[in-house]
Parts: structure tokens; C-alpha cells; sequence
């Protein structure tokens, strides 16, 4: 196993078993997601999509089987230890601090943020389209553009695995196409390695390099 | 009441707030008859008589201190340990652990205070085992000291339980987000939970302010003095000894006025923030599995199980003694508790009644769907919040003469006893309620109102299927709570005694009044036992924790998902 | 669902509640007497004496037990003409001429002849029922060297500690702030700031204080030269000892006394004779823990003959102890207030 492990660079999921607390029933994962690639998860709720995204940041554990990533094992690793960064369907910002807050964080979880830090936060914001928005809190964003903080706070974290589950499926359909073609320029501006879950298969092909279906 | 799609003859305001305008009616309509009453027996008041008085100047100014200090105290104890039982949501004996903490918000006062005593007194526990060292403690515990303990018993616990509702409150996606961005523990205190909870400070706090500032019996027994006591210690001396109903009023007033004031300070600094819907389920919390964080964790919990759960222990040692079953086999015993159990329940259900409908008037000032936002709504609600808890400002028995005058006339107090007992009891107990029933509707409110209104679910279907399951655990904790805080009550129904009708709290007083302690401390743990036993079946009960959580629903579900394991296509 | 759970609990609970009271509808006459609870209690004078009386009387004694005695005159003074009391039961001499200034009570017509107190007793209108005095009480096999005057108790053994109760809540504690009125006058308050650091605690009630003293908290406690005498008869305990002071001990005279309002003016006044006799006051000593009224002679415990008794009673009139009551108190609370 850990000479397969060695050979592979990317995402590699091997016989990742996972007992899910309300159903009860034992679910078993493999994979493999290469470099650079953008990978859509599709399937109905409930067959494990966000277990699967959960188990890769480290928020809950395996019953077995080994997570690595280029040859580096993660199964040990706490979430901050981890090369990756998660954008949940909501919920990714803190009500209470500003957008520029919340992008900090993504660069120093005191908030002691130098003035460097700063320009990076705006640079984030930049990124996502959100230039001057600094000061707003979440209560005075939209629901996509508190996706877009979100997405730049995942970028000053500079983690080389992004992983979304359902990022936009509160949002309608074109703020939602907007969402996945800014998705796919940041992938592809930071040389990411995606990997998206949803339900929406309209939004799986629309970006993804690859689908897989989860059923 | 007409569906939103119909346009509406009443005004947009009305169907918001009629709930809370019934409570707050109901309540203004017993205070009013209780100051009716008492007004009538007020030939002229002669202010400068009243305060020319040093005594009460300094009594006024330690009080201020006393309850201070107590709250701050209580607060410092019970942050950490609300966040020590919300990041261990599986922490062995969790549920035992609150449930004890809750006894010590219920159990009667002095009965509180001789388990304290029991523990820190010269006699006690603390000096009983240093003395197996050869080192005493000494008397430490009468004055500032005994004060403080005591109400840090008292009120902790019920701080830490609302701590840690708010905690709870919070989406399980911000513990998962502070694990990947790896916070530490002081910067998620610092920036997630303290933003959180300082939200729930002002009211909170506010309530065991109020409490300490109002304290009887404690700075009574432990003060040491009177240089110690608080106004209520001379509101009671203006009524019961003086029979001087002015002073007793005036001074009630002054109390009123003087917490009104400060509270109204406090709640300018109460912020809402809007949070979104949140997990029913405990979440995993990764800063638990610290080292550091296990420490501090420990050392809370460590340090309030010291503070709490001796005196409850020395409270079930003492009631073991000869005279068990003897006291237990006595049929006036069980008479008392049933009276007791009938007391309780119409208190609580009448405090549950007036706390829902302010809990639903405070949700509609605040949310933005409805009128929060304009002018005149942030003031109202925060005036609406603050008459449900400055009811703990008119001493009980005051209220009670009042209402006493009132009724004199009209029935025989053997009839009347019991009613205005209730009363009284459901307005005691409705500050409480309160803090538990505003957050909860809010929360609901911020998750559902659109949904609902967009849906046109309205007046009791919207009861029914949206505010009942949303806050039936917070329903269920306001009704445990109130009914066991009446079943402890001792204070109004000693001054309406009647042969035949005697409580728990009643018939322990008047075996301790008569030498019989053994009798008294055995009945003293009944009483606690009973208030949590009715606290604990009424908040099952209500919040649907009677059968096993995997009944139902999800089994039905088990069967339509498919079983076979993914994988890749 | 839960709304009609909650109905039809506050339907039954009202029921229940209202049932409680419409008992007893018997044709005989009803004599409704104020008294303190310890006095009602199962375990107190109260049963007894309502036995004893009904016995011949033909009618229903009921007594309604309020929480002190403090409590049935405000009681008293709140319901006034309208009181349904016949008879009050259990004031002391400290607040009988507040009692009188109501206007609300008759007079007694028992002859005061009949009564053994250690003061002279004349009152037209109240009636005395039993008598004791404040005292201090403590375990002699913890305590050896008990002061024996209260100048001893304030001036020597500086480790002693005491706890009494407050003069603004409770009678013993008024009863205590008037014998060391009676007996420094003018010098009080500085005998007061001498006492003041033996007092561990200043309780609202006796219950307290007492629960407290059993609990060792305090090397004595304010009570009554007649507690050692509920722990030698009820519980065979003799290590509790009330300390005998050389200056004598403020005395509490507990009375009765008879409501102009009354139904049952002939009922009631029979009731106030009846206090005078043996019947009721035998059942005083190991009721009510207190002295008899009367002479018991054989009939009154034996150890109640053998408890140490002052040399001395002392009282304030009812008049000066209402004139000075509040001008007393304030004195009080300059001097201990620390």
C-alpha cells in the first residue's frame, strides 16, 4: 500500500471505510484525483458525497483505509496540519467579523495581521470581485457574495487542495454559473487540485474536468 | 387569524406583538393590583423620614459591591466551563453533571446555604479534612466571603448553562473552520466565543445581578452582620416588623429604580447578531483534543464540581439519620408534596403562559423580517425584556401584601391563599424563563419567519409545525425550571399559612422552627429531590427525549437508501 | 396537542387547588384562631389543645398558622375589621401595644389572678398563655467554661463565638437587643461594639440560628433557658445547657387575646378562659417548650423543675418597648455595623 501510495502524486483514496453516525452503515471510498485536475462528486443526498469531503479535511475520522496526498500519508494529521482548504455550503464566515476579518484569519488565526497582510487580504478580495467591501459583515453580504469571501480567505490560506461541498447550491442559476466560472479561473490561476461536491449535474459538467458519481 | 396573502384589516404591529401585549397586560394587571393595594393603605409618604438614614445609604453601597463582585465571580466560573461542556459534547456523566448544577439553582435557599456551611463552615467538610494535616482554614466563611460562595453556588451553574446554549447555538461548520485554520485556543475564545457570548452577558448577567442584589436569606446567614445586608433585608423589616407600608413601598421603588437603571446601561451594550440555522447534534470540537485545552477544561470543570457539589452531597448526607423512615412513612409529608407538586405546576404553566408571549413580542422587535429595524422597536424590546425581569425587584412579600389588600374583601384567604401563592410564584420564576425562551424564539425566528411567511404558515399550524419542534427543548427547560424554582418557594406561602394547606418548603421550616433539624434535612433533600425529578420529567417530556433518539423517522429512512457502498464510476 | 395538555393541566391543577379549602361543612360552630406555626404543627401545643377544647365545647376549633408572630398582627392589621380570626394567639409582650393602638381587640375578662408569672401581669385585654426566657444555649461537653453573666459573655474568653438573630426579623433577636438595653441603658452601644466581634452571624429567624449553633458553627446561640429541655425529654440528650446570666434575663410572655369582630364572641371568650385552665397549659412545657402560664404544680414535667431558672425577669412595658423599638434598633445597627 505505501509503495502504491509512493508511486501516485495527487489525491489518493484508498479503501477509506467511514461508519456514518446516523445511518449506522459502513461506507467505503477509493479514489485517485491527479494534480491540477477538477473533479465534480455527483450523486443524491445522503450516499455519503459530504462524509467523503469530511474525511479528506480531517473532520471526521476513518474506520479505515489511508487519505495521501503526493506521496504524503494524511490520516495523522490534524485539519490545520492538512494541505487543504473547504469552502462548506454555508456557515464559512463568522457573523460577527467583517469580510476583511475573515480573510485574515486564512492568514494568521489570531488576527494579528501585518500590513502586508493586509494588501494580500485585499488583493483576495480583488480576486473574487469584492474590491472594497472590507469593512461589510456577512449579515450585509448576499448569499453569493459571501461565497466569494469565503473563496478568498481559501486563497491566502495558499493550500493546494480546495475542496467545496454544495458551495452554490443556495444560490440561483446564473449567480451560480458566475460562482463555477470564478471557480475554475482560481483552479486554474493557482494550480489547484478541486475537488466539488453537488447534487447538480448541470454544475458538475459545467466545470469539471471529471465526474464521478457516488450512488 | 387571516393568511398573509389576504390583506389585513389589523395593523401590521398588532399581529406581531398581541402575544406579548396579553403577558405583558396580565403582568402590568397584577403589579397594578398589588400597588393598588397598597397605595390604599398610604395616608402620606414623608420621604426625608425614610432616608434620613445613614444606615441605608452604606447598605445600599454594599450591596452594589456584594452583587458585583458575585457576578462577576459566577461569570469568570462559568465561562469556562461552558466551554469546556460544549467542545466535550460525549464527556462521560455530561448530562449528569449539568443536571446536578441545575439542583443548585433550585434547591431552596436555605437549604443552599446549610450545604454550604456544611462544607465551608468552621465545622466543616474543608476544616474537618485539614485538620487531618494539622492546618485549619478558620472562620473564613461569615461575611463578604460566605456571601460570595453562596451566590456563586446559586448562580454559576445557571450561568453556565445559558454559556453554553450560546456556544451550542453556533454552527458546527465554525469549529470546522477554526480546526483548518488552525486557531488556537485564547484566539477562538478570543474571536469566536467571547463575541458570542458577550451577546448574552448583559441579560445574563443582568439576572444574577438582580439575584444577589436582592439576596435574603444568604446575606442573612452568612453576612456576619447587618452591616452586610441588602434593601430587601429592610424592605422586610418596613413590612413584617414595622407594618410601615410606605417606607416598604418607597424603598421597593428605590430598588427598582436604582437595578432599572443600571440594567438599562447594561443592555445597551447587548448586541443581536444574526446566526444562521444550526446543528441539532453536537459537533466534534478539534481544539478539545489540546493538551492545554484539556487542562483548562479540566481544571473548570474540577473547580466548579468543588464549588457545587459538595453542598448537594452534605445536603443528602445529613438527611441520612435514624429518623428516615419515620419522617418519610408521615402522611402530612406526602400531603405537603402533593400540595407542593400542584403549586409548582400552575406556577410554572402560568410563567410558561407570559414568557412565550414575550419571547414572540422581543422576536418580532428584533427580526428584520417583521419590525425589527424600526424606530421605536430596538427600545421596546429591550424595555419588554427588561419588565419581565424586574419583577425580582419587588420583594415577594411585598407583591403578596399588595395583592393580599386587594383581595381581602372579596374571599376567604383559605381560598385565596393558593391563587395568589401561584401567582407570585409564576412572576418569581418568569425572569428565568425568560432568559431561556427569548434566545431560543429568536434563533427559530431568524431561521423560519421568511420561510414561513413566503409558505403563509401562520397562527396555530405555524405553532404546530414550526415554533413547537424548533423550541420545544427550550419550552421544555423553561417549564422544568420554573415549576422546580415554585417548588422550592418559601417565601410567599409563609405569609399566607393556612392549617390545612402546607408545602415541602412550609413543613420544613416549621420542623426546623421546633428543634426537630433531623426532620428538617430530611425533608430538605425530599424537596430537592422532588424539584428535580419534576425538572427533569418535564423537560424530557416536553422536549421529546422520552424514547430513544433512533426511533421513528430515520428508521423509515434506513430502508429507501441504498446500501451498497460507493464507489467510482 | 401541547396547548391542550397545558389547559387541562391548569383546569386540574385549579381544581385541585380550590378543593383543598372547602373541607369541613359541618353545622357546628367554628372558632378560627391566628397563632404562629410552630404552634399549629402536628408536633406543637396546637392539636392538643384543639382536642382538649372541642371535648366541650361542641364546636370546630381551626387554627391558622401564619409564619411568626410578627405575622398574625400584620395579618391582623392588613384584614382589620374584616379579620376572620375570633382569636389571636402567640404575639409577646414586645408587640402587644402595637396590637392594642389597632383597636381590633375585646377585652379579656379573665381575671389575671389566675396566672404565675415572674412579673406582674395586668392587661385587661391580653392574655397570657406561657412564658420563657432568652438565653443563651450551648453544649456543655464542647463548652467548660460558659460565661456566667452577660458582662462575662462580653468581656472575657475574646475566642468565644456567638450567633444571635436580627432584632428587625425575628423576636429573639428583639428580645436580645432589649435585655442588653435593660440592662446597660445608655451604655449599650458600646457593649454592643465589644460584643460585636464574638458574633460569628446575625440570622433572620431562630431556625437558623439554631440549625447553625447544631451544626457548630458557634459556641452558643440566642434561644431560650427551656431548649436543654426539648433535648433532655425528646431526645434523652443532656449535653445542652442554657447559661444562667447574674443580671437577669429579658423574659418573653406569649398572649392571647380576643377580636371585637368576632362571630363567636361567647365561643371566643370561652376559649380565652379556657387558656387559664390546666387543660390547655398542660400542654404547654412539651408543646410549646415554654413555662406555663399557671401553676402546674405535680402536673408540670419534672424537668422542666429541675432547668436552672434567672434569678431575675426583666421587661420593658409594652408602651417603651413600642416608643423605642425603632430608635433601639438604629442604635443597634450603628454599633455593629463594621
Amino acid at each position: 500500500m505505501l509503495n502504491m501510495a509512493n508511486l501516485t502524486p495527487g489525491l489518493q483514496i484508498s479503501h477509506l471505510s467511514f461508519k456514518h453516525t446516523k445511518l449506522g452503515e459502513v461506507l467505503e471510498f477509493d479514489l485517485q484525483i491527479n494534480p491540477g485536475e477538477l473533479v465534480a462528486i455527483l450523486g443524491p443526498s445522503g450516499v455519503g458525497k459530504s462524509t467523503l469531503l469530511n474525511l479528506i479535511a480531517g473532520f471526521d475520522a476513518p474506520l479505515s483505509g489511508v487519505i495521501t496526498f503526493n506521496s504524503q500519508d494524511l490520516s495523522s494529521l490534524a485539519p490545520a496540519e492538512r494541505p487543504i482548504t473547504s469552502l462548506f455550503q454555508e456557515h464559512n464566515l463568522f457573523a460577527h467579523l467583517t469580510a476583511e476579518e475573515n480573510i485574515g484569519l486564512g492568514i494568521n488565526p489570531g488576527l494579528r495581521l501585518s500590513n502586508s497582510d493586509h494588501v494580500a487580504v485585499d488583493s483576495a478580495l480583488n480576486d473574487v470581485g469584492l474590491s472594497g467591501f472590507n469593512k461589510r459583515l456577512p449579515s450585509e453580504l448576499s448569499g453569493g457574495q459571501r461565497q466569494r469571501v469565503a473563496l478568498a480567505r481559501c486563497l491566502v490560506r495558499r493550500r493546494p487542495v480546495l475542496l467545496l461541498d454544495e458551495p452554490f447550491s443556495a444560490l440561483d442559476q446564473t449567480l451560480r454559473k458566475e460562482m463555477l466560472k470564478l471557480v475554475k479561473r482560481l483552479h486554474c490561476e493557482h494550480k489547484l487540485l478541486t475537488l466539488m461536491v453537488t447534487h447538480l449535474s448541470d454544475d458538475a459538467d459545467e466545470i469539471a474536468d471529471r465526474v464521478i458519481h457516488l450512488s | 387569524m387571516s393568511p398573509v396573502s389576504k390583506p389585513s384589516l389589523t395593523p401590521r404591529w398588532l399581529v406581531f406583538l398581541w402575544p406579548g401585549f396579553l403577558s405583558l397586560g396580565a403582568i402590568a394587571l397584577i403589579l397594578g393590583l398589588a400597588f393598588t393595594g397598597l397605595f390604599s393603605q398610604i395616608p402620606e409618604i414623608d420621604l426625608s423620614k425614610i432616608f434620613n438614614n445613614n444606615y441605608l445609604f452604606r447598605v445600599i453601597g454594599f450591596t452594589l459591591y456584594q452583587a458585583t463582585l458575585s457576578t462577576v465571580i459566577a461569570t469568570i466560573i462559568a465561562i469556562p466551563v461552558a466551554r469546556a461542556l460544549s467542545r466535550r459534547p460525549n464527556l462521560p456523566g455530561r448530562m449528569l453533571f449539568l443536571h446536578m448544577a441545575s439542583l443548585s439553582l433550585i434547591v431552596p435557599t436555605i437549604v443552599g446555604v446549610f450545604g454550604v456551611v456544611a462544607i465551608h463552615g468552621r465545622n466543616g467538610w474543608l476544616n474537618q479534612v485539614l485538620s487531618l494535616f494539622d492546618l485549619s482554614a478558620g472562620n473564613y466563611l461569615y461575611g463578604l466571603i460566605g456571601i460570595l460562595i453562596a451566590h456563586v453556588f446559586f448562580n454559576a451553574p445557571l450561568l453556565a448553562r445559558i454559556f453554553l446554549q450560546t456556544l451550542e447555538s453556533l454552527p458546527k461548520e465554525y469549529w470546522r473552520s477554526t480546526a483548518q485554520l488552525n486557531m488556537s485556543d485564547r484566539d477562538i475564545f478570543r474571536l469566536i466565543e467571547w463575541p458570542m457570548l458577550r451577546r448574552v452577558l448583559p441579560a445574563s448577567c443582568g439576572l444574577v445581578f438582580l439575584l444577589c442584589f436582592t439576596s435574603f436569606a444568604v446575606v442573612l446567614a452568612l453576612g456576619g452582620g447587618p452591616s452586610t445586608n441588602t434593601l430587601e433585608v429592610a424592605i422586610y423589616q418596613a413590612i413584617r416588623l414595622d407594618f410601615d407600608i410606605p417606607k416598604a413601598v418607597v424603598l421597593s421603588l428605590t430598588q427598582l429604580a436604582l437595578c432599572s437603571v443600571l440594567l438599562l446601561i447594561g443592555s445597551h451594550f447587548s448586541r443581536n447578531i444574526t446566526l444562521g440555522n444550526t446543528e441539532e447534534r453536537p459537533t466534534k470540537r478539534f481544539d478539545a483534543s489540546k493538551p492545554s485545552a484539556i487542562a483548562t477544561d479540566a481544571l473548570a470543570l474540577i473547580a466548579m464540581s468543588l464549588l457545587v457539589f459538595p453542598p448537594l452531597l452534605a445536603t443528602v448526607q445529613k438527611a441520612f439519620s435514624p429518623r428516615l423512615f419515620e419522617v418519610l412513612g408521615d402522611e402530612k409529608l406526602w400531603s405537603a408534596a402533593f400540595n407542593s407538586l400542584k403549586i409548582s405546576l400552575a406556577a410554572g404553566t402560568l410563567t410558561l403562559f407570559l414568557a412565550v408571549g414575550i419571547a414572540i413580542m422581543i422576536r418580532s422587535l428584533h427580526l428584520p423580517s417583521r419590525l425589527g429595524g424600526k424606530p421605536l422597536s430596538k427600545p421596546l424590546a429591550a424595555i419588554t425584556d427588561l419588565s419581565g425581569s424586574i419583577i425580582l425587584l419587588l420583594p415577594p412579600f411585598v407583591l403578596a401584601t399588595g395583592l393580599f389588600i386587594i383581595f381581602k374583601g372579596m374571599a376567604s384567604l383559605t381560598v385565596l391563599a393558593p391563587f395568589l401563592v401561584v401567582t407570585v410564584n409564576a412572576l418569581m420564576a418568569l425572569p428565568f424563563a425568560l432568559r431561556i425562551l427569548i434566545p431560543s424564539f429568536e434563533t427559530s425566528g431568524q431561521k423560519s419567519d421568511l420561510l414561513c411567511r413566503s409558505l403563509a404558515i401562520t397562527g396555530l399550524n405555524r405553532i404546530r409545525v414550526i415554533d413547537w419542534p424548533q423550541n420545544r427543548k427550550a419550552l421544555g427547560l423553561a417549564l422544568g425550571l420554573s415549576a422546580a424554582l415554585s417548588t422550592g418557594d418559601l417565601s410567599v406561602i409563609a405569609l399566607f399559612g393556612t392549617q390545612d394547606f402546607t408545602t415541602l418548603p412550609l413543613f420544613m421550616y416549621q420542623k426546623m422552627g421546633s428543634y426537630r433539624l433531623e426532620d428538617a434535612a430530611i425533608i430538605a433533600l425530599f424537596l430537592c429531590l422532588q424539584s428535580l425529578l419534576l425538572f427533569m420529567v418535564i423537560e424530557r417530556i416536553i422536549a421529546g427525549k422520552w424514547f430513544l433518539p433512533n426511533f421513528g423517522k430515520t428508521k423509515n429512512r434506513d430502508r429507501k437508501l441504498n446500501k451498497d457502498a460507493p464507489h467510482n464510476a | 396537542m401541547i396547548l391542550r395538555t397545558f389547559t387541562a393541566a391548569i383546569a386540574a391543577t385549579t381544581l385541585g387547588l380550590g378543593m383543598t379549602s372547602s373541607a369541613s361543612a359541618d353545622d357546628k360552630k367554628i372558632l378560627t384562631v391566628y397563632t404562629y406555626d410552630a404552634f399549629a404543627a402536628d408536633w406543637g401545643a396546637g392539636p392538643k389543645v384543639e382536642k382538649a377544647f372541642e371535648a366541650n365545647c361542641n364546636c370546630d376549633l381551626q387554627f391558622v398558622a401564619v409564619d411568626s408572630s410578627v405575622g398574625i398582627l400584620s395579618r391582623l392589621k392588613l384584614e382589620g375589621k374584616d379579620t376572620a380570626a375570633d382569636v389571636v394567639l402567640g404575639l409577646d409582650t414586645n408587640l402587644t401595644a402595637e396590637a392594642a393602638a389597632t383597636g381590633l381587640f375585646a377585652k379579656s375578662n379573665v381575671s389575671s389572678q389566675s396566672f404565675k408569672l415572674p412579673i406582674s401581669w395586668n392587661d385587661e385585654f391580653f392574655v397570657p398563655f406561657d412564658y420563657g426566657y432568652f438565653a443563651f444555649v450551648y453544649n456543655s461537653e464542647k463548652l467548660s467554661n460558659a460565661p456566667a453573666s452577660l458582662d462575662q459573655l462580653i468581656n472575657e474568653n475574646p475566642d468565644l463565638k456567638i450567633i444571635i438573630q436580627d432584632p428587625r426579623s425575628s423576636t429573639t433577636g428583639l428580645g436580645f437587643m432589649l435585655w442588653m438595653q435593660k440592662v446597660y441603658g445608655d451604655q449599650s452601644v458600646e457593649a454592643w461594639q465589644k460584643l460585636s466581634p464574638k458574633i460569628v452571624t446575625v440570622t433572620k429567624g431562630w431556625s437558623e440560628a439554631y440549625g447553625l449553633f447544631k451544626d457548630g458553627e458557634a459556641d452558643m446561640v440566642l434561644s431560650y433557658t427551656t431548649s436543654p429541655a426539648y433535648h433532655i425529654i425528646a431526645e434523652e440528650n443532656k449535653q445542652y445547657k442554657a447559661a444562667i446570666f447574674d443580671e437577669g434575663h429579658y423574659t418573653q410572655v406569649e398572649v392571647a387575646a380576643q377580636l371585637s369582630s368576632s362571630k363567636e364572641p361567647e365561643l371566643a371568650q370561652d376559649f380565652m378562659s379556657f387558656i387559664a385552665t390546666k387543660d390547655f397549659q398542660n400542654q404547654i412545657p412539651t408543646g410549646n417548650w415554654m413555662y406555663p402560664a399557671i401553676d402546674l404544680g405535680d402536673e408540670l414535667p419534672s424537668t422542666f423543675e429541675e432547668l436552672p431558672k434567672p434569678e431575675k425577669a426583666l421587661l420593658f412595658s409594652p408602651e417603651d418597648a413600642q416608643n423605642n423599638r425603632q430608635a433601639w434598633i438604629d442604635n443597634w445597627l450603628g454599633a455593629i455595623d463594621r
